[in-house]
């Protein structure tokens, strides 16, 4: 009896999560002006001898693909579809791949897009969702992967903002390592 | 009946052994063997690619029936069953299939294959491909690290996607779609011979069918196209047309000799030579050849066809029984034969294996069609049949008529020349048009060339060639950027000559310099991340690493084989254009800059060979022509009776040549094979009306005879005549209507009955 009672507990989600939630996505949803963001993506390799730095800025297209335009380390047009990933350069290259071969960039571009269009359904669709409201209207979303195959390659992917803004991003990867984004508008 | 018993008895013992021979004689249907033989190498090209070119291998296929994701899952899932089916030599969608032993081998072969070495070590380029390979870090991770380790410059994806199958319509590493994005498109290699129908049939059915058996692809439709469909459906359609027509012809036959005879042993025993015929010719094909071809059958058949007025000729003369017929129709049934005989010889003699086959068995066949005739059947105890034509009267007419005709058809044809004759090889098989403008489609979709047009480099050896082609490759860059083609495939890709992979490995450094390069152009680089890159750098050899035997064991190796070839004079090399928007200004172009390549077109050169050839045929059958001549004043010792005798079947052959040429689109080597056999007929026909009407009762026996031949046979080829594939409808129109006119000609010029 009081093992259910606990169960029963903790399925009844904490007081004000939910009003977390529904209070940052009405914040994302606030946000006016182009949904064009500048980014700085730090992450670590075994082969360099400091963390690989790439930036750019990314949007989301017409046709609903999130796009990233990198200035470093290379000038890039990194166009992320729903299944797949093309790669474009000034000097007339193009490769595509399968998304199959990246899930990490399925997930974040899953998430990314959820925030910029501010919609928690889809969202929920693939992730299950934790939100947290801090002080000072700052905020945190956590998304953990609902697909296995996924779960196995990324356990999370925590989103920080602080009013309308994001501000950075952590893709925690199953193998431990973290692909971390600084996020901020385009000036 | 005894007499009943023993023909039953005979024929069954004749079939059982046709059926056996053909048992244990493999039958062959490939057509490549009644090519001519090659006589220069433009033209061994043309047999080479006819009999195993790549480009009549390819199958192209199409899926639609839904969009984007779903055409796509079900492209890679259909791409990878058909792989692993025999048969399939390699499966093109787009997407470059992991194929572990084609990549090992170009990561081993990498520092020889890629062009430009010099300029991709200096400073700035060595720094932006580093920087790339920070952009493969970034995107894939820890999957790209050991590529990366092994291959920093990028070579090995550089290498795979110059060679990734004919050039692909979206952005290479996706799957094909046409035009509007409806469909997948697919490329097939089978591993079979573009002749071989029943292989090619069989794949097809495969390929269908495992795509119905897989769940990616429910409700969708496959739609294949290219030369193996093609050829396919021709072969069944002339099949089965074949088959019906022939059942008519014969149904016929057999109806029309038993009311003529109104005896069914009668017409069984007339079956007998011709069994005997066919049994005798393959006899001689299997001791000769070791293999009978199925155009063989089919066309020997028919020129038997002489065969079967034989004992309509016997049982005509029988008045007196059987056997005194045999004594009467003895002398002009063997002149005929005989001079039948030496026409068939001719074509034993052809450069062809399959025409030579052909005349092989024709004439074997027909050696023992006629023993059978004068010696088995008037020992068979058979009686006599009755008279069943009512008598008729043809107008007779002056050999000089003939004669006239002759002549004046003779000018025709001097005049006429060389239009009288088509080489157009398309219309002797059905050839569905839907199927070939599927196929032409798609391989434009595709970038896949016009299977009609090749460049040729032939050398002394193989480094020569090699080199020779190189430099044809570096003028046809000079042609694609004049705008002249789009694209080709060579064989220097995989294999570069001797020279230029020695060339490459000098352009290498050492590997501490290499390493020294590496670290001033990627600077975040750990210096020992490129250990095995340069591990492999110290372990190049000294001289040139790869030749065509690099790739054995790697479905690159067909490739190699299928563009670089030993020839009886040394090695060719073969370069495969697309896109070009004009071939004859590609020609002259590559004249202009001495080129040692040549373009090639299959279809012109084809249709010389069969020009060529059927010179040299025309030139045996003349010989031919002479000898029988001769033979007959041998034994007919007068030359008058000679010359009355050789001109109706002469005028006939001459008269339906003109007609069906001109009528026509022309004669094909088809065309005169029904005439020879004309020419045998009528030759036959001429003998009995001018040797055997020397009384009027001989002379109603002869006429009765001759005409149940010329309406039999004329009905037979006439059914076949209404066929709608173009084979069938030329021999049968030919053999209808010569035999029609020999008929005539010969009666016509009967010689007058003695006044008594």
């Amino acid at each position: 009896m009081p093992a259910a009672l606990l169960m029963l507990a903790a399925s009844i989600p904490a007081p004000g999560a939910d009003d977390d939630a529904a209070w940052i996505f009405q914040r994302l949803a606030d946000r006016s002006g182009d949904s064009t963001l500048e980014f700085t993506e730090t992450r670590k390799s075994e082969l360099l001898s400091e963390p690989l730095e790439v930036s750019g800025t990314l949007h989301r297209d017409g046709e609903g693909n999130l796009v990233r335009m990198t200035r470093s380390p290379t000038r890039e047009t990194q166009t992320l579809a729903e299944d797949h990933v093309e790669v474009r350069r000034d000097d007339g290259f193009r490769r595509r791949f399968s998304m199959d071969r990246a899930p990490e960039l399925k997930a974040l571009r899953s998430a990314l897009i959820g925030i910029l269009e501010a919609d928690r359904n889809r969202l929920a669709e693939h992730f299950r969702i934790h939100a947290k409201r801090g002080e000072a209207d700052r905020w945190c979303l956590r998304f953990v992967p609902d697909d296995a195959a996924l779960a196995e390659r990324v356990e999370s992917i925590t989103v920080h903002g602080r009013d309308s803004r994001l501000v950075r991003m952590h893709v925690r990867l199953a193998d431990g390592e973290t692909i971390r984004t600084k996020l901020q508008p385009v000036q | 009946m005894k007499a009943g018993l023993r023909v039953g008895l005979m024929l069954a013992l004749v079939v059982a052994g046709i059926a056996i021979v053909l048992s244990r004689l493999s039958l062959d249907y490939r057509i490549d063997a009644f090519l001519p033989a090659p006589e220069s190498a433009s033209q061994a090209v043309v047999t080479d690619q006819l009999s195993q070119g790549p480009g009549g291998r390819l199958i192209f296929a199409a899926i639609d029936g839904a969009e984007g994701g779903r055409l796509k899952t079900a492209s890679q899932a259909l791409a990878e069953r058909w792989r692993s089916l025999d048969g399939v030599e390699r499966v093109d969608n787009g997407i470059p299939e992991p194929d572990r032993a084609s990549m090992e081998r170009l990561m081993q072969a990498r520092f020889v294959l890629i062009p430009d070495i010099e300029s991709r070590l200096a400073p700035a380029r060595l720094r932006q491909t580093l920087r790339e390979r920070l952009s493969e870090l970034a995107l894939a991770g820890g999957r790209a690290e050991e590529f990366i380790r092994r291959d920093p410059l990028g070579l090995v994806p550089e290498i795979g996607e110059r060679l990734t199958g004919p050039g692909g319509p979206a952005a290479p590493g996706d799957i094909w779609l046409d035009d509007d994005g409806h469909r997948a498109l697919l490329v097939v290699t089978s591993a079979h011979p573009p002749f071989d129908f029943q292989a090619q049939e069989s794949l097809l059915e495969r390929l269908h069918s495992t795509f119905d058996a897989l769940d990616e692809a429910r409700g969708l439709q496959l739609r294949l196209a290219g030369a193996p469909v093609i050829s396919v459906d021709s072969a069944n359609r002339s099949r089965s047309d074949a088959l019906r027509l022939s059942s008519l012809g014969a149904g016929f036959l057999l109806l029309f000799l038993l009311w003529a005879w109104r005896s069914p042993l009668l017409v069984a025993a007339a079956g007998l030579p011709l069994a005997a015929g066919v049994l005798c010719g393959l006899l001689a094909t299997a001791a000769l050849f070791g293999q009978v071809h199925g155009l063989t059958l089919a066309f020997g058949f028919t020129l038997l066809g002489v065969a079967l007025d034989y004992p309509v000729h016997l049982f005509g003369h029988a008045e007196g029984g059987i056997r005194s017929s045999a004594s009467r129709v003895r002398m002009p049934m063997l002149l005929g034969a005989a001079s039948t005989l030496i026409a068939y010889a001719a074509i034993w003699l052809s450069s062809s294996p399959g025409l030579a086959q052909l005349g092989a068995f024709s004439a074997a066949g027909l050696a023992g069609a006629t023993a059978t005739t004068l010696l088995v059947l008037p020992r068979v105890g058979l009686s006599p049949p009755g008279e069943r034509l009512a008598a008729w009267r043809l107008p007779a007419l002056s050999p000089w008529v003939l004669v006239a005709l002759l002549l004046l058809v003779l000018a025709v044809m001097a005049t006429r020349g060389a239009d009288l004759w088509s080489g157009d090889l398309t219309r002797l098989s059905p050839v569905d048009p839907e199927l070939v403008a599927a196929e032409r489609d798609m391989r434009r979709m595709l970038n896949a060339g016009d299977a009609r047009h090749l460049l040729v480099v032939t050398g002394e050896d193989r480094e020569a060639v090699l080199q020779a082609t190189e430099h044809a490759a570096d003028q046809l860059n000079q042609a694609q950027q004049a705008g002249l083609l789009a694209d080709w495939q060579s064989v220097v890709e995989l294999v570069p000559s001797e020279r230029t992979q020695r060339r490459r490995l000098d352009q290498w450094p050492a590997p501490e310099a290499m390493r020294d390069l590496l670290s001033a152009a990627g600077p975040s680089f750990r210096p020992d991340s490129f250990e095995p890159f340069l591990q492999d750098l110290e372990d190049l050899p000294e001289d040139a690493p790869v030749g065509p035997d690099t790739w054995q064991g790697t479905p690159l190796a067909h490739r190699v084989d299928s563009l670089l070839q030993p020839t009886a004079s040394g090695w060719r090399s073969i370069l495969i254009p697309a896109g070009m928007s004009d071939p004859d200004a590609l020609a002259q172009w590559l004249d202009d800059q001495n080129s040692p390549a040549r373009l090639v077109d299959l279809k012109h050169i084809a249709e010389g060979m069969v020009a060529d050839y059927r010179r040299e045929i025309g030139v045996s059958l003349a010989v031919a022509a002479g000898l029988i001549l001769g033979l007959l004043w041998l034994r007919l010792r007068r030359p008058g009776l000679v010359v009355r005798v050789a001109l109706p079947p002469a005028t006939a052959v001459s008269c339906t040549a003109v007609v069906l040429a001109l009528g026509g689109d022309g004669l094909t080597i088809v065309h005169l094979t029904g005439l020879l056999l004309v020419g045998g007929i009528g030759l036959d026909y001429a003998l009995f009306v001018h040797t055997r009407t020397r009384g009027a009762s001989e002379a109603r026996m002869t006429r009765q005879a001759v005409s149940i031949c010329a309406l039999s046979t004329g009905g037979v080829f006439l059914i076949l005549g209404i066929s709608e594939i173009g084979m069938l409808r030329m021999l049968g129109l030919t053999v209808a209507c010569g035999v029609l006119l020999s008929f005539l000609f010969a009666w016509m010029t009967r010689p007058p009955l003695p006044r008594s």
